[in-house]
């Protein structure tokens, strides 16, 4: 160990901090080659560029909301709401465009509520003491229905502009908008999650919350923003999915939540926290509507869509701990 | 108590802390003087913990005032005792498991790379490890385990980076909770190298250990408490041992050993042959009826590695066992309970109470049955008069014995796993280091109940760290070097001198 020299050891301290490629990961971008290559034969028209586009295009919102829920499951916690704020933030926007407000004050309007809600979210959790699932499984309901209620049940129309037109559907050099801003999204979000105070304090929460209070860090606070960033992510989805869809109605972002907790537990994020990986989230994201865009291809019947993805999740939570317990059998004899 | 005196860092006035049923703290004051050592004595439950996390702004007081530099101050939250100064090693495990120890030595305070005028900070995570590689060498000579998770090493390295963690802060106090009790000779001393050194810079520490040898190696004055209150502080020159102990249990308590003779039966376990690659080499030994046998050994000798292998806790090349003198397969810790051994595991916080539970749960737990009429209805008062029997000969503190363990003292918790071992009745106990954290008046009282088991016909298999313990408790002993037994030793025999010769690779 002595003369293995500290270039050695910081080479691979550099390795670890660039993209951490670790075993599960790996076996994430196999699946998928498995997908792309299994489903190449099975339709000639599943490898086109189109369809792969659309796919990225498709798994773009619910990747987006995943990567906040993977902060939020980093800590242990998890946030229901996000479909809803989604929803709510989507119908701000389309409200104030509706109205004649400015393009940009719009979007910061519906980004700003977002925020508020997820800071709402930690508050109730940290101040109320309860538990997170509650806390926005409540937030989900209650944002649900004032939707509803907003809306008259009426869906939102005609607020389209030209320029808020390009988030849902512009392309740059042909890739669609969304799939651009889940790419930057990544990329900042990575960031900030390896490579920045906030994600080692969010790591550390999870696995610990006595270890990061005795450290001198403010817990309450640091659930407040991880909340608040989950809420401004959803609302970003939000908005792009308003513009993207050019109806905002009640239902908008119903049932997302769970799928952006699927992407992320598929990516290999613990639900127990102080693991997670926003790659990872990025494949799981990619995985789950790569292979609802298979079984579309094949004419499967979409209800049978649902069992499958139950089945995957599955898959994903038993791999690790089967993995697990082999090793340890392997090393134990 | 001169407040203005600059000589006093920290002075604490009539500190009050009351939990539900427990009186932890009543009107204590202390003063800590700059660049001393100061010892902090008292029986389990005394109050001793309760008064460092004031300190470090864990919990708040209910009354009383502290002065940090003459100045009153109110410790907010743990952030705030650092600010002033305040650097604290708890007594119970703090670090976040799936980080690694660069990333827990740093949690709260990392070093960044600062771009965009400050407005960006990246860690900078190559500063970091080199920091905490050099306080990390310190201890160890190789510096392997830095980047893995602290969950995948074990209690002692746990221990190690927790504090590199605490030393690692620039602190003008140093508040050390029972830093050596997972710690092995070698990281001891250095250990107690720093707090020198700390004191030769002008910084205080306060410590807290129950073991008074080691105590005296360091401390400038010591500070008793008992039942929540201050006792006396004794200048270290003024005072010994039996003095510290009789202020500190308020009673005539004799610290000698006295052995028992017990006679000696039928052989009850043999273990023959065990082997398991780069740890233990070919460990044979026996254990008869009525016999307490030591196991002797520098750390990282193997003799937890021994106890675990012969439980089946940790896997074997090679080795058998008999209990009674007829074979018995053991591949689990479950099958030597079967065959009726048990084992009071080292590192009882990852092995041992269930501290959602209350204390009369824990200590009948593993024996369940006992306390079970008719098979499945549970003897409610059968349980509690057993369990309220052990609080009291262990003198466990505790409001009531349907306190969940979570809230019991750091030696407490340790006394009722102790308690529910001790219950099992097996035929063959094993202890790992069965008094580390315990008071010394429940220590006589352990001794007692294990004199008590073999005086019934079981065997006891202990390993201690603590040489005059072993030598006073055993029939026999082995000594062991390097994964090896290299040498046995009867009772007239064991000196510490020759216990040490053998231990230390004199020999070959
Ligand atoms: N959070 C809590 N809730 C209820 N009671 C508590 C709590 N913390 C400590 N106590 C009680 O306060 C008393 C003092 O405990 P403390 O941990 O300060 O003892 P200690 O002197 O550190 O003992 P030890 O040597 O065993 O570590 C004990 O009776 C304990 O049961
Ligand atoms: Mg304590």
């Amino acid at each position: 160990m002595e003369n293995k020299g500290l270039e050695t050891v910081y080479r691979e301290n550099n390795f670890r901090f660039s993209l951490k490629i670790d075993r599960y990961l790996l076996g994430l971008f196999i699946v998928l080659g498995a997908i792309i290559v299994v489903m190449s034969f099975l339709s000639a028209n599943f490898l086109t560029h189109t369809n792969l586009l659309n796919v990225l295009q498709q798994a773009s919102f619910v990747m987006i909301l995943a990567f906040g829920m993977t902060f939020v499951l980093s800590t242990g916690g998890i946030d229901l709401s996000v479909g809803s704020i989604c929803g709510i933030c989507g119908g701000m926007a389309a409200w104030l465009l509706n109205k004649d407000v400015n393009v940009a004050i719009a979007i910061a309007a519906a980004l700003l509520l977002g925020v508020i809600i997820g800071a709402v979210n930690g508050l109730t959790i940290t101040k109320l003491n309860l538990s997170p699932f509650m806390a926005t499984l409540a937030m989900m309901i209650i944002l649900r229905g004032i939707l509803y209620v907003w809306t008259g049940a009426i869906p939102f129309r005609s607020y389209m502009t030209s320029s808020f037109q390009f988030l849902g559907s512009g392309r740059i050099f042909g890739v669609q908008f969304p799939v651009i801003v889940a790419i930057v999204l990544l990329v900042v979000l990575l960031i900030l999650y390896r490579k920045m105070k906030f994600g080692r304090h969010i790591l550390a929460l999870g696995s610990s919350e006595e270890a990061v209070r005795i450290s001198g860090i403010k817990v309450d606070m640091l659930r407040i923003k991880v909340y608040a960033l989950s809420g401004l992510i959803a609302a970003a989805a939000g908005v792009l999915l308003a513009s993207r869809l050019a109806t905002v109605n009640p239902e908008m972002g119903k049932g997302y939540e769970l799928e952006a907790i699927a992407a992320a537990i598929i990516g290999g994020t613990a639900l127990t926290g102080g693991k997670g990986t926003l790659v990872g989230t990025a494949l799981g994201a990619i995985i789950l509507f790569m292979i609802k865009n298979a079984m579309n291809l094949k004419n499967v019947n979409p209800y049978w869509e649902t069992i499958v993805i139950g089945f995957i999740i599955l898959l994903a939570v038993a791999v690790p701990i089967l993995a697990g317990y082999i090793k340890g059998r392997v090393k134990n004899s | 108590m001169a407040v203005e005196d600059d000589h006093v860092l920290i002075s604490l006035t009539g500190i009050t802390k009351e939990f539900p049923g427990v009186k932890a703290l009543e009107n204590v004051s202390l003063d800590v003087r700059k660049g001393e050592v100061l010892a902090l004595v008292g029986e389990n439950g005394a109050g001793k913990s309760t008064l460092i996390k004031i300190l470090s702004g864990l919990y708040h007081k209910d009354n009383g005032e502290i002065r940090v530099r003459g100045k009153s101050v109110e410790i907010q939250d743990a952030r705030h005792a650092q600010e002033l100064g305040i650097s604290t090693i708890f007594q119970e495990p703090t670090l976040a498991p799936h980080l690694t120890a660069v990333e827990n030595v740093y949690l709260g305070r990392e070093i960044y790379h600062s771009y965009f005028g400050g407005t960006v900070k990246i860690l900078n995570e190559k500063e970091m490890y080199q920091e905490t590689e050099k306080l990390y060498r310190n201890f160890f000579s190789t510096v392997e385990d830095l980047k893995r998770p602290v969950i995948e090493l074990g209690a002692l390295k746990n221990r190690v980076i927790e504090i590199a963690k605490a030393l690692s802060v620039k602190a003008s106090v140093v508040i050390m909770d029972e830093p050596t009790a997972a710690l092995a000779e070698h990281e001891r001393e250095v250990l107690f190298d720093f707090i020198r050194a700390l004191k030769e810079q002008g910084v205080s520490v306060i410590y807290v250990s129950h073991h008074l040898k080691e105590l005296f190696l360091l401390a400038d004055r010591f500070h008793v408490m008992r039942d929540g209150k201050h006792i006396a502080t004794v200048s270290a020159d003024e005072t010994d041992i039996d003095q510290l102990v009789s202020m500190m249990v308020g009673r005539e308590i004799s610290n000698f050993i006295a052995k028992e003779t017990v006679p000696i039966g039928e052989e009850s376990l043999r273990v023959i042959g065990l082997n398991q690659p780069g740890v233990l080499k070919n460990i044979n030994f026996h254990i008869k009826k009525g016999e307490i046998v030591g196991i002797a050994g520098l750390a990282g000798s193997g003799r937890t590695e021994t106890v675990r292998a012969v439980v089946g806790a940790d896997r074997i090349s090679s080795g058998a066992v008999e209990v009674d003198g007829k074979p018995f397969r053991i591949q689990s810790p479950r099958d030597a309970i079967r065959a009726g051994i048990g084992l009071l595991p080292e590192n009882r916080k990852l092995h041992g109470a269930l501290i959602e539970m209350s204390v009369s749960n824990n200590i009948t737990l593993a024996s369940i049955k006992r306390v079970l009429s008719k098979k499945f209805v549970l003897k409610k008062k059968a349980e509690l008069d057993i369990a309220s029997d052990y609080v009291q000969r262990l003198g466990i503190k505790t409001p009531t014995v349907h306190q969940k363990v979570r809230f019991l003292s750091g030696g407490n918790q340790q006394k009722v796993i102790l308690a529910k071992w001790l219950f099992t009745k097996p035929k063959v106990l094993i202890f790992d280091e069965p008094t580390i954290g315990i008071d010394v008046g429940a220590k006589v009282e352990v001794y007692n109940l294990m004199a008590e088991f073999v005086r019934g016909g079981g065997g006891i298999l202990m390993v201690s760290s603590d040489l005059p313990e072993l030598m006073g408790l055993s029939d026999r002993i082995y000594v062991m070097h390097k994964g090896e037994f290299v040498h046995e030793f009867s009772r007239d025999e064991a000196t510490e001198e020759n216990i040490m010769y053998y231990a230390s690779g004199g020999h070959q």
